[in-house]
């Protein structure tokens, strides 16, 4: 399996979140000067709020695996060979790229229920399904993260975790 | 004991078999959780359940605050304002013995108040004062201790990270458990700097004295730090104030961090894809735990094992003070081979119960809330310094590079010793964390 692209869309998706961070940041600041100096603050500022920081969030995840986010306890393997901690890593690559599947699978399905359901947000009447469906594409990316990075650990390509 | 009490404790016992085995900590977690609710409730509900749970749990406008603050620390590292800041405390400062040491401290204590992170307060100061300590000839020993120690005023300082968690799972009010950080925050930047000083007497060979500067140098270096103050007059009077909530105090804090760090002409294209990465890394790693932590409490939830605890805790006749101390070992030995954020995520919905339902000095249910934060605040700063795994203390020592383990963990001991004397001292007093909460509203 190729990995790189995986690496590259983690990164890629990394950066899009850090964007949505930055663009929440200038709306929040055009909400608090317009309530304050207008007594009128962006329309649904807190809903977009929360769920743009949950795309981000999402988007976050893949870039998270990758760069050791993942936290390990090094504790009670401390004296382990190294090939048997990268072995045992990879088997937890393995189950953290198990849990995201299930999480991708599972928020696909969701978004089709609420789509179906027609839910939107309280106050702008935003679709619900829509945050749904931006938060898949993380969680789906997530697996395949996971996965690449049990194919690193097990090809040697990767050196086990630190401590937590 | 009934069964589903029985599987809740198996649920437990797999989740540690899964760590010592090297299993991701998120993992950990949601694998017992998964298992749990397919059993103690059914699969048809555990699917239905995961469809709605990662929507419901990452879109809460009080957790929006997490990644806006995180942000807003990197912005600060990649923007050049740590090193203005360990500059100023050094000139003020670094001519005493121990003096440069005790800079490194004030500038974690100030880096605090726009950092919410206790690991990235350490390696941001440690980058600026670890070469100059090192320069000057301090040994070691104290200045791996000084910033694994100072580091963890990131945290205790608000903004804090661990704070923010433990206000949503409490449901608390977070700027009131800010407030209540602030004297124990200055209590212990405070300890550090007497824990330095008394070093820096038994031991003058490892903390050498530099020359005192002129004053126009000092004038000028304190001069730079003007921007991080009102970085943080903007955050807390904006919160304090009445002008904002937390979440919008994190995003004007982000934007105008970013701001200043721009126009010092320090935040390059590479420092703000850096800035993204940290954040990215960094918020990834604790909502995957958040998340785990929250499939693995709702099972054990359908297992009543953590209410039976609750009430057979207070049914156990133990004096209510007690328990907290012990249960505030029980957070520093768990500490030592787990991390801390974990620790609070998996932990509190059980504690928290048993907490609120002890009589604790005649305090309300708030203040009690309030109160017990700044102890899970002051356990979770021991375990990021005490061996054997401290996780600051493991980051540092990793920067300093040539500076043997056990040399890091024995110059954290006087830090350490303050840390517990602070802890004992909340413990009997309340009010040090209570009296500027009382002001509020």
């Amino acid at each position: 399996m190729r990995i790189r692209w995986v690496e590259r869309a983690a990164l890629f998706f990394a950066m899009l979140g850090g964007v949505i961070l930055m663009l929440i940041a200038l709306m929040t600041v055009a909400s608090v000067i317009g309530r304050t100096a207008f007594g009128q603050p962006v329309p649904g500022d807190i809903e977009v709020t929360q769920y743009a920081v949950a795309v981000a969030i999402a988007a976050f995840l893949p870039y998270c695996l990758f760069s050791g986010g993942n936290l390990i306890v090094d504790f009670f393997t401390a004296k382990a060979s190294e090939r048997t901690k990268r072995m045992l890593d990879a088997i937890g690559a393995l189950t953290l790229a198990f849990a995201m599947g299930l999480f991708a699978w599972r928020t696909v399905v969701g978004t089709l229920s609420v789509k179906n359901a027609g839910e939107t947000s309280m106050v702008i009447g935003v679709p619900l399904w829509w945050t749904y469906a931006a938060m898949a594409p993380g969680f789906v990316l997530a697996t395949l993260a996971a996965l690449a990075l049990a194919i690193k650990l097990w090809r040697g390509e990767a050196q086990a975790g630190g401590a937590a | 004991m009934t069964t589903p009490m029985i599987i809740g404790l198996c649920l437990l016992g797999l989740m540690l078999a899964l760590m010592v085995i090297r299993v991701p900590i998120a993992a950990t977690m949601l694998i017992p959780g998964f298992i749990g609710y397919w059993i103690l409730a059914s699969p048809e509900a555990l699917l239905a359940h995961l469809k709605g749970v990662a929507f419901a749990r990452l879109s809460v406008y009080d957790l929006s605050v997490i990644p806006l603050f995180l942000l807003m620390g990197y912005f600060a590292t990649q923007g050049g304002l740590s090193r203005d800041l360990f500059r100023a405390a050094n000139a003020m400062i670094g001519h005493v013995r121990g003096g440069m040491a005790m800079a490194a401290v004030l500038a974690c204590a100030m880096f605090g108040t726009v950092c919410g992170s206790s690991v990235a307060t350490a390696a941001t100061i440690g980058q600026v004062a670890i070469p100059e300590m090192k320069k000057l000839g301090y040994s070691g020993r104290i200045y791996t201790a000084t910033l694994a120690a100072g580091g963890t005023l990131g945290i205790l300082i608000p903004p804090s990270v661990i704070l923010i968690v433990y206000g949503i799972l409490t449901e608390q009010n977070i700027a009131k458990l800010f407030a209540a950080a602030i004297i124990p925050g200055i209590i212990a930047t405070i300890g550090y700097l007497f824990a330095i000083a008394w070093f820096a007497r038994k031991y003058p060979e490892h903390c050498p004295v530099a020359p005192r500067m002129s004053r126009d140098a000092r004038i000028a270096a304190c001069k730079s730090v003007w921007p991080i103050v009102l970085i943080f007059i903007v955050v807390f009077g904006g919160i304090y104030g009445g002008y904002f909530s937390p979440t919008e105090a994190a995003s004007v804090g982000a934007l105008a961090t970013f701001v200043v760090a721009l126009a010092k002409g320090e935040l390059t294209w590479i420092g703000i894809q850096e800035s993204f990465l940290g954040t990215a890394s960094n918020t990834g790693m604790i909502f995957l735990i958040f998340l785990g932590a929250d499939l693995l409490n709702s099972a054990l939830a359908l297992s009543q094992m953590p209410a039976q605890l609750a009430q057979w805790v207070s049914a156990s006749g133990a004096s209510p003070v007690f328990i907290i101390v012990l249960i505030l070992l029980f957070y520093i030995v768990l500490g030592g081979v787990m991390d801390e954020m974990s620790m609070i995520l998996l932990t509190l919905p059980i504690v928290f119960p048993i907490v609120m339902g002890l009589d604790l000095y005649g305090l309300d249910a708030q203040s009690k809330a309030i109160w017990f934060g700044m102890l899970i605040l002051m356990v979770v700063q021991i375990g990021l310094i005490a061996p054997p795994v401290g996780l600051n203390v493991y980051v540092i020592n990793g920067m300093a590079k040539d500076v043997p383990m056990a040399e890091s963990y024995r110059g954290v001991m006087p830090f350490l010793v303050t840390d517990f004397i602070r802890t004992a001292l909340l413990v009997i007093f309340p009010q040090i964390s209570l009296w500027l909460v009382q002001y509020m509203n």
